[in-house]
């Protein structure tokens, strides 16, 4: 996830010129609206797990995994 | 009394662009193929399957050469040859069951810089051809 600002003067995604929004562009689709000036990269989120967001699978009983 | 729509608010957003102000005309087709299946015993008629589909998405724009214009946005797709997103939406881009916006991935295809003639308005009709099965957003 990314959060982008829209720089051209029309909608980019239905979002207004001027205004900021957060969206998984796909990697061509964010590559061609920058280079055309539509939208600019404000700020790339890394994929991550949030700490406490997650726990390991429970061992079965008898089983040796 | 059914609904008998007067096109208005036509909505075209190109590559996430919106295009909408400067799109006059749209035609969305996504016909089969007729395979004539006509065989003895028709008594007279043929007989048609429907093949294969193939969508095909013309649209007529004023060309403009402004930024974020259509030459600035349809430019850049015509020559890299990407498929991209293509929405339209009868009655703007809000889909809706009364407004299903049509939505698919296409790859760009006839393209005009520039046409037109003295003291007339330029216009640059694109066509459009679908890459799979477009979907439409009613929701």
């Amino acid at each position: 996830m990314s959060f982008y600002k829209v720089i051209g003067p029309v909608p980019y995604r239905n979002h207004p010129p001027g205004s900021t929004f957060e969206a998984d562009l796909e990697e061509k689709a964010e590559e061609r609206a920058i280079r055309r000036k539509a939208i600019e990269l404000l700020e790339r989120k890394p994929t991550s797990l949030r700490d406490g967001s997650w726990t390991l699978p429970k061992k079965e009983e008898g089983s040796d995994a | 009394m059914p609904e008998k729509l007067m096109l208005k608010d036509v909505s075209v957003m190109v590559d996430g662009t919106t295009l909408t102000e400067s799109a006059r005309s749209v035609d969305i087709d996504t016909s089969a193929e007729e395979l004539d299946g006509t065989a003895f015993g028709g008594s007279g008629w043929r007989e048609f399957e429907p093949g294969l589909k193939a969508g095909t998405i013309a649209v007529e724009f004023y060309q403009g050469f402004d930024s974020g214009g259509v030459h600035d946005t349809l430019w850049p797709l015509s020559e890299t040859q990407d498929s991209f997103e293509i929405r339209i939406g009868p009655k703007g881009d809000t889909g809706a069951s009364d407004n299903p916006v049509f939505v698919g991935e296409v790859k760009l295809f006839a393209y005009k810089f520039l046409q037109g003639e003295v003291g007339q308005l330029s216009t640059n009709p694109v066509t459009f051809r679908l890459t799979g099965a477009p979907t439409l957003n009613d929701t």
